[in-house]
């Protein structure tokens, strides 16, 4: 069963026209979030993205841009508590990011 | 080799110890062109948030590709020319996988269980009502609820918000634990501590269920953002209100 989190709210941005169909972001992505359609990426399943950033860090052309960060609520509250900004420090805890 | 100091590669590509500049620096140490006749880095595909494969290309020379997501498939990543299918770059997050992260959450959770208890012992000292076993089993109650099975059963509860299906599993809980207290007919159970139960024990379910977030896979800052936003005010809110109840309802009597 596929996970399905909030609509319409990643920070997720693709400039086809930098494009050139050189896949890196297909390949980093670990959630299928784009395809190569015409020699170009397009994405297919915006929802899905976790904006880790990858796709964004390894796209030579920089047609993919994203503000990353990790989903985590605790770390949302540190960052709040410390006022500095959301970041996954909790060490030796293997499930975070 | 990059020590990531035992955090998973996911974690450290996201924190910066699995670096673009780590990684290059590291190609420079071991003098890896000197040791290997090929100009090929392979990469665990988690660990690309963290490196820029371009500019690993650009300052070393060697070609970067990423490896799958699990380690188990890379025999048969190797096997196939190094290609990796769209099973093996997408990350799961299966039961097993969830079941196997809820222990985590219920130590997070002790810190502030205690602190709990403790207050209840504390206002036990001077109250006419005292807390007892339906306040320790309900409590313990959501926080199983919140920490354990709502991260088990998440796809399946409805919903998209974390905090929603904790809030969700936790308010049948409460209703459960009133109901078979005989509220609202029995006296034993009164008005206060029945309505204090409903508002409390399911936010405070919300609550842990939203700190899940953390071990989710599938969540992005920005959505964890909005839904912060919109559960937390009413989650302090409910929690305040019902604490008020409940703790009012210590020194009436009856």
């Amino acid at each position: 069963m596929k996970h399905k989190y909030l609509k319409d709210v990643v920070t997720l941005k693709l400039e086809t026209e930098k494009c050139t169909g050189c896949s890196r972001c297909v390949e980093v992505c670990p959630h299928d979030v784009f395809v190569i359609n015409n020699k170009r990426a397009e994405i297919i399943d915006r929802d899905s993205c976790i904006e880790c950033g990858a796709c964004a860090k390894n796209c030579p052309f920089k047609a993919v841009t994203v503000k990353p960060g990790v989903g985590c609520a605790s770390a949302v509250i540190k960052g709040w508590l410390t006022g500095s900004e959301p970041s996954c420090d909790c060490s030796g805890y293997s499930g975070c990011c | 080799m990059l020590d990531t100091k035992g955090v998973n590669v996911w974690c450290a590509a996201g924190k910066g110890t699995f670096g673009t500049k780590e990684l290059i620096n590291r190609v420079f140490k071991t003098r890896l062109s000197e040791i290997v006749s090929h100009k090929t880095l392979i990469l665990p595909q988690l660990g690309a948030p963290g490196i820029s494969a371009h500019e690993v290309t650009k300052n070393t020379g060697f070609k970067v590709i990423y490896g799958p997501v699990r380690a188990s498939d890379i025999k048969t990543f190797i096997n196939s020319e190094l290609k990796a299918t769209k099973e093996m770059r997408t990350v799961e997050f299966t039961t097993l996988d969830r079941l196997k992260l809820t222990p985590v959450e219920v130590t997070n959770s002790l810190k502030l269980s205690i602190t709990i208890f403790a207050i209840m012992f504390l206002i036990n000292l001077i109250a006419f009502n005292k807390f007892g076993i339906t306040d320790f089993y309900s409590y313990i109650g959501v926080l199983l609820i919140g920490c354990l099975i709502t991260p088990v059963l998440l796809p399946w509860i409805p919903g998209r918000a974390f905090a929603l299906k904790g809030w969700i599993l936790g308010l049948l809980w409460a209703v459960f634990v009133v109901f078979i207290n005989g509220w609202p007919t029995s006296n034993s159970f009164g008005l206060l501590k029945g309505i204090g139960y409903l508002l409390v024990l399911p936010s405070v379910s919300a609550y842990f269920a939203m700190n899940f977030t953390g071990s989710s896979t599938y969540t992005s800052l920005s959505g964890v953002l909005k839904e912060m936003r919109a559960v937390i005010p009413p989650i302090v809110v409910t929690i305040s209100l019902g604490v008020l109840l409940l703790v009012v309802d210590c020194f009436i009597k009856i």
